[in-house]
This record gives C-alpha cells, sequence and structure tokens, in this order.
C-alpha cells in the first residue's frame, strides 16, 4: 500500500486552504420591506416579487 | 457532445419520471389557485410539458373545417397522455353509473376537462408561454431551491388586478373609465399593460384626494390586508 513519506506540515494544510473560502450569496434590499433578499427571487420576507406580485401567503408581520 | 440531452432526469427511471410529470401537470393545472410549490428543477421540466398540452387544448379552441369533431377527439386523446386519464376507470364505472352520473373519476380526467372546457378558451390568444416559475430561495431541510410554477392570467390575478381598477375608479372616475374602455378594446395582454400604467397615474392622483375613504371600500372584498399591500406597491411605483 502506498504510503506518506512526509508528514504535512499545516503550513502546507493552511496554504492550500487559502483558496478554499466560500462567499455570502449577493444580496440586495427588497424593494418593497428594505430586507436582504436574493436577486430573482420572491422576498422571503415579505413574498413581493417584482413590486406587484404577492408570491407568498405572509407569516405574520 | 451535448447533442440529445435536453431534459433532466430527475433521478428517476423513465415511467417514474413520466409518471412524476403526469402528476404534476395535474396537479397544477386541477389545484384551486393554479400554482404548486416545487423544487426548480422540476417547475422547469414541467413547463415545457404542460405548455404543450395546454397548445393541444388552445388548438382545440380555434378549429376549422368540416372534421372539427374528429379534429377535436384527437387531441383531447393527445392531451390525454399527457395525464393519468386513462379509460380504464371508465368502463368500470360504466356498472354502476345510476348513482354517480359523470362525475369526473380521476384527478386526471377532471384535469383534462377542465384543460379543454376552460383552459384553451382562456388560452385563444396567447402564442406559448401560459405558466409563470418564481423563484422562491432554498428549502431548509434539504436546501433544495424551490420555485413556484403558475398558470398566468388566472383568476386570483385577474382578482387583483380588478380590485386595482375599481380603486382607481373610485378615486377618479373619468380617468378609470377611459382606461375600462380602452382594456375591453385591446386584447388581454396588451389592455392590462395599458391598464395598469394609467393606474399608476390615477393612484398618484388618488393619494393627493381622500384616500382614506377608497381603502374602507376596499377593505370589504379580500381583507385589509390585502389592499394595504396592493397600496404599498402603488407607493413604490410612485417613488420609482
Amino acid at each position: 500500500m502506498p504510503n506518506p513519506k512526509r508528514r504535512h506540515s499545516k503550513a502546507r494544510t493552511r496554504k492550500r486552504r487559502a483558496h478554499d473560502a466560500l462567499r455570502a450569496p449577493q444580496t440586495s434590499l427588497c424593494p418593497n420591506c428594505q430586507e436582504p433578499r436574493m436577486s430573482h427571487r420572491a422576498c422571503p420576507k415579505c413574498g413581493f416579487y417584482k413590486g406587484r406580485e404577492v408570491i407568498h401567503v405572509e407569516q405574520n408581520t | 457532445m451535448r447533442h440529445l440531452k435536453a431534459h433532466r432526469k430527475l433521478g428517476r427511471t423513465t415511467e417514474h419520471r413520466i409518471s412524476l410529470l403526469r402528476n404534476l401537470a395535474t396537479s397544477l393545472i386541477n389545484s384551486r389557485e393554479e400554482r404548486i410549490i416545487t423544487t426548480l428543477p422540476k417547475a422547469k421540466e414541467l413547463r415545457p410539458f404542460v405548455e404543450r398540452v395546454i397548445t393541444c387544448a388552445r388548438r382545440a379552441q380555434n378549429l376549422e373545417g368540416d372534421d372539427t369533431a374528429a379534429q377535436s377527439v384527437h387531441l383531447r386523446r393527445q392531451a390525454a397522455s399527457f395525464f393519468h386519464a386513462g379509460n380504464r376507470q371508465q368502463a368500470v364505472s360504466t356498472g354502476t353509473r345510476s348513482t354517480q352520473g359523470r362525475a369526473p373519476r380521476t384527478a386526471g380526467v377532471a384535469a383534462l376537462k377542465r384543460l379543454f372546457d376552460e383552459l384553451g378558451e382562456r388560452y385563444k390568444d396567447r402564442p406559448g408561454g401560459y405558466t409563470r416559475i418564481i423563484k422562491l430561495g432554498h428549502r431548509v431541510g434539504d436546501n433544495a431551491e424551490l420555485a413556484i410554477i403558475e398558470l398566468v392570467d388566472n383568476p386570483r390575478e385577474r382578482a387583483s388586478v380588478e380590485s386595482q381598477k375599481k380603486r382607481a375608479k373610485s378615486s377618479g372616475k373619468k380617468t378609470a373609465k377611459a382606461s375600462e374602455s380602452k382594456a375591453a378594446e385591446g386584447g388581454r395582454r396588451g389592455g392590462r399593460k395599458a391598464d395598469r400604467t394609467s393606474e399608476k397615474e390615477e393612484t398618484t392622483k388618488a393619494r393627493g384626494k381622500g384616500e382614506e375613504k377608497v381603502e374602507s371600500g376596499e377593505a370589504k372584498s379580500k381583507g385589509a390586508s390585502r389592499s394595504r399591500k396592493t397600496e404599498s406597491t402603488a407607493e413604490e411605483k410612485e417613488t420609482e
């Protein structure tokens, strides 16, 4: 069985992972309720999309 | 090459997938609000599937020639393959027809009936694009992206347009009348668009005048929360 010849240093691991960071999704403010929401999706807070449409049943205020 | 890779498999065998699409189509057409919430890939797969069958119903509306009866039956049979609307149940029920009459036996049959009775008429002049997909974000359990798929021009949508029209009417009578006649003249789509723009102006006017009165009259129909919502949209448009 092939086995590692040398110990993998912390630096090596960390250098590899330097490029693994995830970015937060882009959001914009909902024009209706000013909450952040992802673009091209109905607002999760107020259920509005494209101003006019009420998509979701509202949970509560 | 990506030849012949048009569709998603949705992790199912062919039969399972077709069955799923038939079920989704049935649900969409039978649902009271004419909309279903499902995952985005399923919605995207469903869209061409139902639109094809709605086109069948639409074609049945504009038949010409002397064999229209035969053609309409043919279209209906073609459409039946988009639902679980087999006639096996019918054969069974003919024995006991006296009690039930001709009520729809299965959801698929009901959908087919509704499709040809209502939707064909509704989409007579619409060249495709009978559905709308609205993305909703991700589901909590499995992070699947959800979407609404709905039939456009559905009763709910028309009601909201109607109520806005009513509001406009009660505020500025002259302009509302003008817009209404415009809507009656033009096709459904053009008319509605024209309506919306004139509504915008009217609500702006209404803002200056007694707007409280309009609100109270409106609250009767569907509840105050609804009208308040539409009002806030109007506000938005104004600020744009």
